[in-house]
C-alpha cells in the first residue's frame, strides 16, 4: 500500500507543470465563464483544473485549490459561495485521496477518474447553487460535459503533464 | 523506510486537517446573512475578480452595442421627442397645481446603476449585483427598471455594493395592471427554464385580457413606481373555473439585455 501511495504522489518539483495547467484553466474558465455557462453542453473548465489538481497535487493542497475556485466561483454566480468552496474542498479531497485506491498505470484509469469525477463536481455545484435539477440535467448535459471535459483533460495529460509513476 | 511511512502518515493528517478545517470555513460562509456575503462577494469581486470582471464586461459591452447600435439610435431620437413633450407636461403640471393649490409633488428619484449578472451553470440570469449601494441612496428593497421595462429588484444593500433579483428568479413578483385599469393581477416569472416568460395569474375571471395588451406595474407595495411596461399578453395560461385566469405574458426586457439600468428612490412617506 505503501508503494501504491508513493507512486501515484508528485513531488513538488514534477508538480510544476500541472500546477500551471490548472491555472491556465482556472483563468480561462473565469475568463470564459459567460460563454461557456450559456452553452448547455460545454466542456466544464472549472471541474478540470480541480480534477488535475486531485490528481497531480497533494490531497491538502488539492482542497484547498477546491476551496478557493468554489470561493470564486459563488462570487461570479452570486450563488452558493460558502458552500460551493466546502464542497469542492471535500470532493477534491476525497478524489485526491481516491486516486490511490485505483491502479494508475491502467490506461483506462484517466479517462474514467476523470468523466467520473467531472461529473460528480458538476452536479455538486448545480445542487450548490440551487439550479432546478431534471433528467436532462442528469444524465445528457452533465455526461456531455464531462465527456468534453474528459477528453480536455486527457488530451493536456498527454501533451503537457507528466504522468504518474508506474507501480 | 520506518521514519518515511511516518512521514507518509503525518502529511495525510495534515492533509485531512486541512481539508477539515476548509469545509467548516465554508460552512460557516454559507451560513452567513445575505447581507454579510454580500459584504464578502463584493470585496472579492472588487478585488480578485477585478480584471476577469471588467474583461468580460467589455466582450459583453463590445458585442451589446455592435448589435444594437441602430436600435439604440432609434431609442435616442425617441427619447429626445419624449423630453420635449415631458418638460411641456411638467409646466403645465406646475401651474395646474399652482391653480388648485396643491402642495409641490413628493420627490422621488432614479439611480442609474450598471448590473453585473450573476449567472449560474445550466440556469438562466437570475440574479445581479451592482457597484452602488446605500452611500449612493440606494435602499433596499427598489425597483429596477429600464426605458423599455421592468428589470427586477435590489434586495438588499451595502454601502458600496447592492444584490439583487431579475424578474426570472422563481421569487420575483410585481403587481400589474392593464393602461385603462380594467384588469390586474400579479406577475411571476414561468416554470419552463428554456423558455423564459412570465405568467400573470389573478386576473378576474369574468374579464378578458386580449393577446397584445400590455401590463403596467400598479405601484402597489411601494416598490415599484406606477406605470412601468412589465410584458405583453400572448395568451390564456390556465382557467380557474369561475375564479381566476393566468396569462402567458412576454416580458418587456430580458435580463441579458441589460448592462446599465436605473433604481427607483421612492418619495419619503407622509
Amino acid at each position: 500500500m505503501a508503494e501504491a501511495r508513493r507512486s501515484v504522489s508528485v513531488e513538488p518539483r514534477g508538480a510544476l507543470v500541472p500546477s500551471l495547467v490548472i491555472g491556465v484553466y482556472l483563468v480561462a474558465h473565469f475568463l470564459l465563464r459567460p460563454l461557456l455557462v450559456a452553452r448547455p453542453l460545454a466542456p466544464d473548465l472549472l471541474a478540470g483544473a480541480l480534477l488535475m489538481a486531485a490528481l497531480h497535487l497533494r490531497p491538502g493542497v488539492a482542497a484547498g485549490v477546491g476551496f478557493g475556485a468554489g470561493v470564486l466561483e459563488g462570487a461570479m454566480a452570486l450563488e452558493g459561495m460558502g458552500v460551493l468552496g466546502a464542497a469542492f474542498a471535500l470532493l477534491v479531497y476525497l478524489a485526491a485521496r481516491a486516486r490511490e485506491l485505483f491502479f494508475a498505470d491502467s490506461d483506462l484509469f484517466l479517462p474514467a477518474f476523470t468523466f467520473v469525477g467531472v461529473w460528480v463536481l458538476h452536479m455538486a455545484e448545480l445542487v450548490a447553487v440551487g439550479t432546478p435539477l431534471d433528467w436532462v440535467g442528469w444524465l445528457v448535459r452533465a455526461p456531455v460535459a464531462a465527456a468534453l471535459t474528459t477528453v480536455l483533460v486527457v488530451l493536456t495529460e498527454r501533451l503537457a503533464t507528466p504522468r504518474p509513476d508506474s507501480v | 523506510m520506518a521514519s518515511s511511512g511516518v512521514s507518509q502518515s503525518g502529511r495525510e493528517k495534515v492533509d485531512l486537517a486541512v481539508t477539515v478545517v476548509l469545509v467548516v470555513v465554508g460552512s460557516l460562509v454559507g451560513l452567513l446573512s445575505p447581507a454579510q456575503r454580500l459584504v464578502l462577494t463584493h470585496g472579492i469581486r472588487a478585488s480578485v475578480l477585478a480584471p476577469v470582471l471588467r474583461f468580460q464586461e467589455a466582450v459583453r459591452a463590445r458585442t451589446r452595442l455592435s448589435a444594437r447600435l441602430a436600435v439604440l439610435e432609434q431609442e435616442r431620437d425617441s427619447i429626445a421627442r419624449e423630453l420635449v413633450k415631458a418638460r411641456e407636461a411638467e409646466s403645465e403640471n406646475a401651474r395646474l397645481a399652482a391653480i388648485l393649490a396643491l402642495g409641490p409633488r413628493p420627490g422621488d428619484s432614479l439611480v442609474a446603476v450598471r448590473l453585473e449578472p450573476g449567472r449560474v451553470p445550466g440556469g438562466e440570469d437570475q440574479t445581479f449585483m451592482t457597484r452602488s449601494g446605500t452611500a449612493d441612496g440606494l435602499r433596499a428593497p427598489a425597483g429596477v427598471f429600464t426605458a423599455r421595462g421592468l428589470v427586477g429588484v435590489v434586495r438588499s444593500s451595502t454601502e458600496h455594493a447592492s444584490r439583487g433579483q431579475y424578474w426570472t428568479h422563481p421569487d420575483f413578483r410585481v403587481s400589474v395592471r392593464t393602461a385603462n385599469g380594467t384588469a390586474s393581477g400579479i406577475i411571476r416569472p414561468g416554470d419552463d427554464p428554456d423558455q423564459p416568460a412570465m405568467i400573470l395569474e389573478g386576473a378576474p375571471y369574468q374579464t378578458d385580457i386580449p393577446a397584445g395588451t400590455v401590463l403596467y406595474t400598479s405601484g402597489l407595495g411601494g416598490l415599484y413606481p406606477p406605470g412601468i411596461p412589465v410584458g405583453t399578453v400572448r395568451s390564456v395560461s390556465a382557467v380557474e373555473s369561475g375564479w381566476e385566469k393566468s396569462y402567458r405574458v412576454e416580458p418587456a426586457v430580458r435580463p441579458e439585455q441589460v448592462g446599465v439600468a436605473l433604481v427607483w428612490r421612492k418619495p419619503a412617506g407622509p
